[in-house]
């Protein structure tokens, strides 16, 4: 049929005309004009199923408002510190700025990708739908050391829920500089073992002499998700990022969602890349680029970027590094697919270590009655050492995982569960429990027995499991270092707007600044009017809240006077950008 | 979806109850009927529901006001919808049943269009009921979906013309793609 007197060419496809009606309802663009009879009749029908959308009849919607203020209620009454709001309006700035820079591309403008609104809690959600991941690998390595500009590595990442993991790389022959071996690595976890080999990381300057020959490491008796060696599970899909309940702007690609953040907000990702063999080494303010699967959340391709901060310049020069700042150091890509062979190889004949623990069918002692929904038993058993017995039970779902550590046999006057110096309060129950700064565990303590909640879950999570715990929390003993907690500062002290967690250490004041990953701070107070002499040459002066300041880069230390108090910053994960927001959110 | 004032946003994400439940109250019937369109049963849009306002009140603090909170809250509602088929299909998976491919039928529209909604693919089926039912701009859809506006575009066509389709002659074209669409 001929076109129509006046119709574009697009008129001349009938779905191309139809699309412009259908586009015309919605305000986008005029109607064509004129109608044939098919674009008039399919006008007609979609007018009137817009009617039937528009006065569909009115069920009555539930109104949940009480139940959603009962749960957000039962969460963790100590709120987190808004300080990560800095931390996300900076990620946002760089995403923005990152953006910015590839909006041009050959071929012309695009549009950016719509920003997704809760990653990190999609992140969390996800990991229990995560039962297993094969995938092959690959590795650029660049800049390892000044005569091997760029190694490349293949092989495959085989993981089945929820500890059990082989990460498998092999050297590609041609990348091989003179002199260097080969750095083959493989790492396994393997429930309640573990094993790795490879070469032996040690100082660019001393290499290639101090590599030595691959050899094996091999420890047995790990308690499930052990601390001491924890299953490189970040390497399948980044939970620790987005704990505790933090989020970072994530922008939708083609089938993925990408991340642009730093180092140490990966940490744990890059910690469990680098846990076998002799990679180099990253700097925590380095950038990272991160595209997970929209669907599975699960890693497919991790980017770090060498920085050029004055943090990071330094620690390139003291540890051999000469790579200019933009370059790919590291360039993982992980592609789905299925592996034949046995997923989980033996371990090799090597010196074994024992870490202690024995599995369990009952472990025995109290045990908690409430789980979120999906967790089923993992491992338990009894762990021995450091003068105490504990019997460890866990729980998982997917990768997802839960752990109780119980014990009667506390060593010290400490709470169980590793929580550090500067803890916080909190209400679980009935009664008072303790937890990081970060909120990675939840610590009890009663009389004669003590308890510690860990897992890949939000805080909140693990304080339910605590509460239904036969265990009521008491206020800590007098005389616990970590009893001392401070309800208020004194006048001058400086706080963050949020959460107050802080104790004395000596004169001086400490006030925990909490971040997922690496990126938490602390600042350190005491009255002074003047600051002693810089310990180092490379000291930089700064601006910190109006006053004049000095930057340390080789500790990552921001120091200033303000009114009577002399005031240190310090993170180490944070640039000298990211301290100084926090410096200028803090406040009396 | 009437846009809340910004002073209640802001109050509400320092902390202020009261402010929280105003914007749930106003905000609440348009994120069921948007999940039960979705969803396609009642009590599952009610507890995603629930979900989507717990999620809210986690992140109330990151919400920059630089879209509109409308188009956010749809964004965690489909989100959280998203996750709870997640969790159906992989719940059928270990009962070793097929997961739904189509909602159940919603028994508050009428027979013949609950129906043809429920023929939807899960994609089309969103950005039709964005557009369509809550007169969502393309722009505004496409951010809730995380797509191109011209993903959206084609989309909300394919829709269209797959229901036009039903009424007009039965079962729609079930090989036809939803995509086809480009930035912009």
């Amino acid at each position: 049929m001929p076109p129509t007197r006046g119709a574009t060419v697009a008129d001349r496809d009938p779905q191309a005309h139809l699309r412009r009606i259908s586009e015309a309802l919605d305000g986008d663009g005029a109607l064509p004009h004129p109608l044939d009879p098919e674009g008039a009749a399919f006008l007609d029908a979609a007018t009137r199923l817009r009617s039937r959308m528009r006065v569909e009849a009115a069920a009555t919607p539930p109104d949940v408002t009480d139940a959603v203020l009962e749960r957000v209620r039962a969460e963790p009454k100590a709120r987190p510190s808004p300080r990560p709001l800095s931390l996300v309006a900076a990620a946002v700035f760089v995403v923005a700025a990152v953006g910015a820079a590839l909006a041009v591309r050959p071929g012309g403008p695009i549009a950016p990708e719509p920003v997704l609104a809760d990653v990190g809690e999609r992140v969390l959600q996800a990991q229990q739908d995560v039962l297993a991941l094969d995938a092959a690998v690959t590795l650029v390595e660049r800049g390892a050391h000044p005569e091997v500009p760029v190694r490349t590595y293949a092989g495959t990442l085989r993981y089945q829920a929820p500890e059990r993991l082989w990460l498998h790389l092999v050297q590609d022959r041609t990348s091989l500089a003179t002199g260097f071996p080969a750095n083959d690595l493989d790492l396994v976890v393997d429930d309640g073992r573990a094993w790795s080999s490879g070469l032996r990381g040690c100082p660019v300057d001393a290499q290639p002499g101090c590599l030595g020959d691959s050899d094996a490491r091999v420890v047995s008796g790990l308690a499930p998700f052990a601390a001491d060696w924890v299953a490189p599970l970040d390497l399948v899909i980044p939970v620790d990022a987005f704990l505790p309940g933090a989020e970072l702007a994530a922008s939708a690609t083609g089938g993925g969602v990408e991340i642009t953040t730093t180092v140490a907000r990966l940490q744990r990702t890059i910690d469990g890349l680098r846990a076998a063999g002799a990679l180099r080494a990253v700097h925590a303010t380095d950038a990272v680029r991160v595209e997970l699967d929209r669907d599975t959340f699960t890693i497919r391709r991790l980017t770090v970027t060498a920085g050029d901060t004055a943090a990071r310049v330094a620690w390139a020069a003291s540890n051999g590094y000469s790579e200019p700042a933009g370059t790919a150091v590291l360039d993982l890509t992980l592609t789905e697919q299925s592996l034949p062979g046995s997923p989980f190889p033996t371990a090799p004949i090597a010196v074994e270590r024992d870490a202690g623990f024995a599995d369990r069918a009952d472990p025995g002692g109290p045990a908690p009655t409430w789980l979120p929904t999906g967790f089923s038993a993992h491992r338990g058993g009894v762990q021995h050492g450091s003068g105490a017995t504990t019997t460890v039970r866990s729980w998982s779902d997917g990768r997802a995982w839960i752990r109780v550590d119980v014990t009667t046999e506390r060593a010290g006057d400490a709470l169980v569960g590793g929580l550090g110096p500067i803890v916080r309060a909190l209400e679980v129950g009935d009664g008072t429990g303790y937890t990081d700064p970060t909120g990675s565990v939840v610590s009890l303590h009663d009389d004669g027995i003590d308890a510690a909640v860990s897992g890949s879950v939000p805080l909140a999570v693990l304080v339910r499991v605590a509460a239904s715990l036969p265990i009521l929390g008491r206020e800590l003993p007098e005389g616990w270092p970590q009893g001392e907690v401070l309800e208020s500062l004194p006048e001058g002290a400086l706080r963050p707007a949020g959460a107050l967690i802080a104790r004395y250490d000596g004169v001086d004041l400490l006030v925990a600044l909490p971040g997922p990953g690496q990126t938490s701070a602390v600042l350190r107070q005491r009255p002074g009017t003047t600051l002693g002499p810089a310990a180092k040459a490379d000291v930089s002066q700064v601006e910190v809240r109006g006053v004049a300041g000095r930057y340390e880069p080789r500790t990552q230390v921001v120091t200033w006077v303000e009114g009577g108090w002399i005031r240190e910053l310090r993170s180490e994960g944070l640039d000298l950008a990211a301290l100084l927001v926090i410096a200028e959110d803090l406040r009396p | 979806m009437d846009e809340p004032d910004p002073r209640v946003i802001r109050a509400a994400a320092a902390g202020d109850d009261d402010a929280f439940t105003t914007l749930m109250r106003s905000a609440q019937p348009h994120v069921w009927r948007f999940l039960r369109h979705l969803l396609g049963d009642e009590e599952t849009a009610a507890d995603v529901t629930q979900e989507t306002f717990v999620r809210i009140h986690r992140s109330l603090g990151r919400f920059r006001h630089q879209s509109r909170f409308s188009t956010w809250v749809f964004q965690i509602a489909r989100n959280a919808a998203v996750d709870e088929q997640r969790r159906n299909g992989r719940r059928q998976r270990l009962l070793g049943a097929m997961a739904p491919s189509s909602p159940t039928p919603d028994a508050s529209l009428g027979s013949e269009l609950r129906a043809a909604l429920a023929s939807l693919s899960p994609r089309l089926r969103e950005a039709f009921v964005l557009v369509e039912a809550f007169g969502l701009t393309y722009q505004d859809a496409a951010e809730v979906l995380t797509v191109p506006t011209g993903t959206v575009k084609s989309r909300v066509f394919r829709a269209r013309l797959e229901l036009v389709q039903w009424f007009d002659a039965g079962a729609p074209d079930e090989d036809a793609s939803d995509e086809g669409g480009h930035g912009g």
